[in-house]
């Protein structure tokens, strides 16, 4: 690892502040560093939000976040070192500074943030020897006791389990919907999304069967029939916040005790994501026909178990990014997903070299120019080497092109990541319906996971594209290592699945024939398919094999304390995202990444761009940092773990530095981009 | 699958304030009564599954309604896609009868149902159990006539009438019955006529890549 660090000529000083050149930006068109906003849980006892404005004394301020009621950690302290300046230097830099001296020189910001920082740390350890006595609190704080509810949960129970047992007992407990008629797991469960009818008829509950709900269903629609706004949010005390989408003739409405979801504008694009899925199945015109003149239409009877299953894993996905069991079979845990809707729903893309995703952005530009046989004995032959003869230039004039339906065309892996896209012009799908597509076809692969190999055609209205139509959507997956016997070489599991979307119903077999020759072109040349199916599955825990010591690795070098970090460009409303060992703990990553995004940023220079640093104390030596930079088009997250005292905050600034280099200078492998468009 | 689900039916319990609308519910869906007077606030929702003859599942999603006249603001809200609405007054309380009127009316105008001559409306006098001293005089006669001048402009329906006790059980379960099977008639006419319009939609709705205008970039 360290012989990586040195390959990027950047020096690996511990305590030099970075210039913001070194963060990917250039130094003209922005300010010095001279903000930084510092959340710090110590002890797992305090929560100490710091905003600072280094340059300008009148602007220093300071917020503490209102938690009082969070029993058992995360208590607030008024702990505000950067209003008694420590260091001579600080104190007389904050008095001097004033607007006229933004374009002083850059040593000179560096070592006040560098002061503000030691400063920092000193009082920290101070306040941490005087609370000494919470070790109790410190079980497996990183994965659960973020739920302020965990702490309570581990006093009830049966204290000789092990922390798995806890865990899975709390998971089911306060997490996984519960569709009994007990009213107790009801009412723990921490989050409840309902959908049901002006007329106060219920149509999904995430948790519950109707003898709860359905009560509460005439009580939510008496208290929603007073507010006039599209979206609503009403909070309960300080740990109860409700929120309503009110769709007529549909409501929509989230209640949570997750306090995370709080502060932001989330939650209200969660319900959208779940009123875009039931457009998705039915189209704005269907449901607005269904209400039409009878308001007591119960929409539960178009809706199937498939229906209410997706709804389900939608709801458990966008809220703590876990998975249904049965997704789980698909490789897909959920995380994704989760950070998708975070981030305003980008789509997450698979990194991939550019030669590699520039070849298979050409196999699906040449799908609309395959032409088809006039003879319709062969159009059902789906062997791949009569596919070959679509593709020869006799008889011209009796062929017509197989791909002319063709709209959209996707290749997804099997966690849901875009490998590759084209486009028709003028049309184009959004992130929006790319999102609720991709999430449809993956749990629709994981709920029919037993028939695989299966083709599927199913109506979707894409709600962003057009609300009143659908559009037609041909699936088909395959695994790469099926393609082994054909030379014997080991490709590791690689499941792929092709995306046609058309805008006729009745071009089935013509997307069924597109499929196959897209699978032949992929698959048909070994030393392609192996380099997909190795970059593919490439990861921090197996170093690829010997063929990348010929190129650039494929992923950056990575920093000793990364966890996980994501790149996304805002414009394209693409991102991609790299873990670096072992498996993401989903649950902290949702936690830590909601935190990071809604947390108030310290904006950085006149160009705006924000910063926002986070660190949460994890036992008793150890943190976990959270990192966030963004500008109008890129935005950078990182989690670095393991994070000791004696080390500071600017060695994450500096790796932070260099990964968002190394990302813009890689960013054809990390962005599918525009794809091909026809 | 669709089929095998219980139908939920919603109900609107109407009438003057202290005719016993809460104790039918309460007898009805708890089978428990309290002599205790206490005046609904607002709304009150309660659910029960019945098992009608024909081995039909519906399950009765009860509103029962404040009487009391600075709760009908809320009316809008509560009306809405109501299935079946039953009007309540008490036998002993002549201006609760005279009332039905301005209630169906009340319903009628709020709810904004589409054909107002078939809705289902069913009338119950309740606390039949008390002294015949204390009833109204010739209730039979007054109460056919407020009966006949309510289904007026109905399509020939005749609303059913019941005279119950909640105190005592009677006659409660059997109105109630009879409360969700015309309800579910009122459905299935309902979703016969939906299906009549819907059968266009599957093809009406088409996006062809040439004369499609509608990108969204």
């Amino acid at each position: 690892m360290s012989d990586e660090h040195s390959s990027y000529g950047i020096p690996w000083n511990k305590l030099q502040l970075t210039n913001l050149d070194t963060l990917g930006f250039t130094v003209e068109e922005c300010e010095p560093l001279t903000g930084l906003n510092v959340e710090n849980v110590v002890n797992s006892e305090a929560v100490t939000p710091l905003m600072l404005m280094a340059n300008d004394s009148t602007t220093l301020f300071s917020t503490i976040h209102n938690t009082a009621s969070h029993e058992n950690h995360l208590k607030p302290v008024a702990l505000n070192m950067f209003l008694q300046p420590t260091e001579s230097a600080s104190s007389s830099a904050c008095e001097t500074f004033g607007d006229s001296q933004w374009n002083s020189p850059i040593s000179e910001e560096q070592e006040e943030l560098l002061n503000l920082l030691k400063g920092l740390r000193l009082r920290e350890r101070k306040h941490r020897s005087t609370n000494l006595d919470t070790k109790s609190l410190q079980i497996s704080f990183l994965k659960l006791s973020v739920y302020k509810q965990y702490a309570k949960f581990l006093q009830e129970e049966q204290q000789d389990q092990t922390d798995f047992d806890q865990e899975s007992k709390f998971i089911s407990k306060f997490i996984y919907p519960e569709k009994s008629s007990n009213g107790d797991l009801f009412h723990c469960k921490l989050k409840h999304f309902f959908i049901f009818s002006h007329a106060g008829k219920p149509i999904y509950s995430l948790n519950g069967s109707d003898d709860v709900i359905v009560g509460y269903m005439g009580l939510l629609t008496t208290v929603i029939s007073s507010f006039d706004s599209e979206v609503h949010s009403l909070k309960f005390g300080n740990d109860m916040q409700m929120c309503i989408l009110n769709k007529e003739p549909l409501i929509f409405v989230a209640i949570l005790k997750l306090s995370t979801e709080f502060k932001s504008n989330l939650i209200a694009i969660q319900l959208n994501v779940l009123y875009d899925y039931l457009l998705s199945i039915l189209s704005l015109t269907t449901i607005n026909k269904s209400f039409a003149n009878r308001m007591n239409y119960d929409l539960r009877k178009v809706l199937n178990p498939l229906d209410y299953y997706n709804l389900d894993s939608l709801a458990l996905k966008l809220t703590y990014g876990l998975a249904p069991e049965k997704d789980l079979v698909q490789l897909d845990n959920g995380l994704n997903f989760f950070i998708s809707v975070l981030l305003d729903r980008s789509i997450e893309c698979a990194i991939l070299r550019n030669t590699t995703r520039q070849r298979l952005n050409s196999i699906l530009l040449s799908c609309k120019r395959v032409k088809q046989r006039g003879d319709s004995s062969k159009s059902h032959n789906s062997d791949t080497s009569s596919i070959l003869s679509y593709f020869s230039n006799n008889e011209r004039e009796h062929l017509r092109f197989l791909g002319s339906d063709l709209l959209f065309a996707y290749i997804i892996d099997g966690k849901g990541r875009l490998l590759s896209k084209l486009r028709t012009n003028p049309h184009c799908l959004g992130s929006k319906d790319l999102l609720l597509l991709f999430s449809t076809i993956n749990s629709t692969l994981a709920y029919n996971s037993s028939n695989t190999g299966e083709d599927y055609w199913m109506p979707l209205c894409m709600p962003h594209f057009n609300s009143n139509g659908f559009l037609y959507v041909f699936i088909k997956s395959i695994d790469l290592a099926d393609f082994v016997k054909v030379d014997g070489n080991y490709v590791e599991r690689t499941p792929l699945s092709i995306v046609l979307v058309s805008g006729n119903k009745n071009s089935f077999f013509e997307m069924q024939k597109l499929s196959n020759y897209i699978i032949h072109m992929i698959a048909k040349k070994e030393s392609f398919r192996n380099s997909l199916a190795n970059e593919l599955n490439f990861s921090y825990d197996k170093p690829s094999s010997t063929k990348d010591s010929v190129s650039s690795p494929l992923l950056p070098p990575c920093p000793v304390l990364l966890d996980h970090f994501i790149f996304r460009l805002k414009d394209l409303e693409q991102f991609a995202m790299v873990q670096h060992q072992g498996d993401p703990n989903v649950l902290k990553y949702a936690f830590f990444y909601t935190q990071l995004c809604t947390n108030e940023s310290t904006i950085v220079n006149k160009v705006n761009k924000k910063l926002t640093i986070i660190k949460w104390q994890e036992g008793l030596s150890d943190a976990v940092v959270g990192f966030r930079l963004c500008d109008d088009k890129h935005e950078f997250y990182a989690l670095y773990s393991q994070f000791q005292e004696n080390e500071s905050p600017l060695d994450i600034t500096n790796d932070s530095s260099k990964l968002i280099k190394w990302c813009e200078k890689y960013s054809k492998r990390l962005w599918v981009g525009e794809g091909a468009v026809h | 699958m669709s089929g095998k689900k219980k139908t939920l039916l919603k109900v609107i319990i109407l009438g003057d304030s202290g005719v016993g609308k809460t104790s039918l519910m309460q007898r009805f869906v708890d089978d428990k009564f309290s002599q205790q007077y206490k005046a609904t606030i607002g709304a009150d929702f309660l659910r029960k599954d019945l098992t009608l003859d024909n081995n039909k599942q519906v399950t009765l999603q009860i509103w029962d309604t404040a009487g009391q006249e600075r709760f009908q603001s809320l009316g809008v809200a509560f009306y809405r896609g109501a299935d079946c609405c039953i009007l309540c007054f008490d036998v002993t309380n002549e201006k609760s009868l005279n009332n039905l009127t301005s209630w169906k009316d009340e319903f009628l105008v709020q709810s904004n149902i589409s054909n107002p001559q078939d809705f289902p409306f069913i009338i119950i006098g309740n606390k039949i159990d008390v002294d015949d001293s204390k009833k109204i005089p010739s209730l039979q006669k007054k109460l056919n006539n407020i009966v006949n001048q309510l289904a007026v402009n109905a399509n020939g329906l005749t609303y059913p009438v019941f005279e119950t006790s909640a105190k005592d059980a009677i006659n409660v379960q059997a109105a109630f019955e009879v409360v969700a099977k015309m309800a579910l008639q009122q459905e299935e006419i309902n979703d016969a006529n939906a299906n009549d319009a819907s059968d266009d939609y599957n093809d009406a709705i088409n996006i062809h890549l040439e004369s499609e205008q509608r990108g969204c970039c």
